[in-house]
């Protein structure tokens, strides 16, 4: 689920995606090159991001990069799975931050 | 000029060895080069971690994650829309069952056979071994067609030779000891027949095409059990520290083979197979239908 978020709305290598998975969690998650690209496969396989032709990042282009993107099942399961996570958040902020200041 | 990780990314290409061909093939450039952007940044202080750090996290990842990769099996959606085995590769499997069992029922204490059933357990182990012959190469075909053709070929016939042998031995004494005529032939006969059902146990476990456990069950099985056979050690004077070292193991090694000929009938005649054109990647509308 991370590199699904990772990728969000941009076409992404896979170093991309590692450096904008410790971003959005604050370095608390730190992926190597086989947990990326196991991950990646799968996502693959589920038809939830497919390769993508664009160049979009030219300065650090190379034939073997591949950039990856969300299919239209990959961003449903993207959003679904942030609602549920945000459904969380709100049902526990009333309590979780009492007496925290 | 040579990047300083040129050197390292080499070594961490030769360790991709440790993840199946397949993904290797498909993802290993890409890792590599994901692999040099971290030892990149790791030089010029954009990362946080040094060279040591980043190939101890490396090293780390790779351990887990190709063992996932390779036991990694019937967990994806293309996996849940894969074809059912046909009824040809049904029937060649549960055969393959029935002669891995008859095989094993050898083992029941108190369980007379005679020697014409010792025979008939013989020769319904031979069918199921060539049944599985013929359904495993027609999965592994797909991916590696002359090496599979090199290791099932060489096995089915060493089973039909056993098999023949033992239509012909019925009503001789063969069990525990076949007369004179036979022994030379018996003896070769098994030789072949284990020789090639480790071969083929050991190819299919590399084609990873049906299941590797049951694959390595058989080879580990054909090796040991076959370090059993009399006259071994006289024949082939070089095997004779193999052979003194295995034999006490020999009854566990038939064992193996009953449960890896089993193990390969369940897999062939149950699991469900990729169409052979598989694209990885599965049409988006495709999964909507599977998914609404």
């Amino acid at each position: 689920m991370h590199i699904l978020l990772a990728i969000g709305p941009e076409d992404r290598h896979g170093y991309a995606i590692m450096g904008e998975v410790t971003r959005i969690t604050g370095g608390a998650v730190r992926l190597g090159p086989g947990a990326i690209y196991t991950t990646i496969r799968r996502l693959l396989d589920d038809g939830l991001i497919e390769e993508s032709d664009d160049r979009p990042d030219p300065d650090m282009d190379d034939q073997r990069r591949r950039y990856y993107r969300l299919t239209g099942v990959g961003r449903a399961v993207a959003a679904s799975e942030v609602r549920r996570l945000d459904g969380i958040v709100q049902a526990v902020r009333g309590w979780a931050f009492e007496g925290s200041g | 000029m040579n990047r300083p990780e040129a050197s390292h990314e080499q070594v961490y290409r030769g360790l991709l060895r440790l993840y199946p061909s397949e993904f290797r093939a498909r993802f290993g450039d890409e890792m590599v080069q994901l692999f040099g952007d971290q030892l990149r940044d790791a030089r010029t202080g954009r990362a946080q971690s040094g060279f040591v750090g980043t190939w101890l996290r490396t090293l780390g990842d790779l351990a887990v994650t190709a063992a996932s990769e390779h036991t990694r099996k019937d967990r994806t959606v293309a996996q849940s829309l894969a074809q059912p085995p046909s009824m040809m590769a049904r029937t060649l499997g549960i055969l393959g069952v029935v002669g891995g069992l008859v095989l094993l029922a050898g083992f029941i204490p108190n369980l007379l056979w005679g020697a014409n059933g010792f025979l008939l357990r013989l020769l319904l182990f031979n069918l199921g071994a060539m049944a599985i012959g013929i359904a495993v190469h027609v999965r592994q075909a797909s991916t590696w067609p002359r090496l599979s053709l090199a290791a099932t070929a060489p096995m089915i016939l060493a089973n039909a030779w056993y098999l023949v042998m033992s239509v012909l031995s019925i009503g001789r004494p063969v069990y525990p000891e076949p007369d004179a005529d036979f022994r030379p032939i018996y003896f070769y006969a098994g030789v072949a027949m284990w020789l090639t059902d480790a071969i083929f146990g050991l190819v299919a476990f590399r084609l990873g095409v049906v299941s590797r456990t049951a694959a390595l069950v058989l080879a580990v099985g054909a090796i040991v059990g076959g370090s059993g056979i009399g006259g071994l050690a006289g024949t082939f004077p070089w095997l004779s520290a193999l052979v003194a070292f295995l034999a006490p193991f020999q009854l566990w090694g038939i064992v193996l083979i009953g449960a890896g000929w089993v193990l390969l009938g369940i897999d062939v005649a149950f699991r469900r197979r990729l169409p052979k054109q598989s694209s990885q990647v599965l049409p988006t509308a495709e999964i909507l239908d599977q998914t609404s």
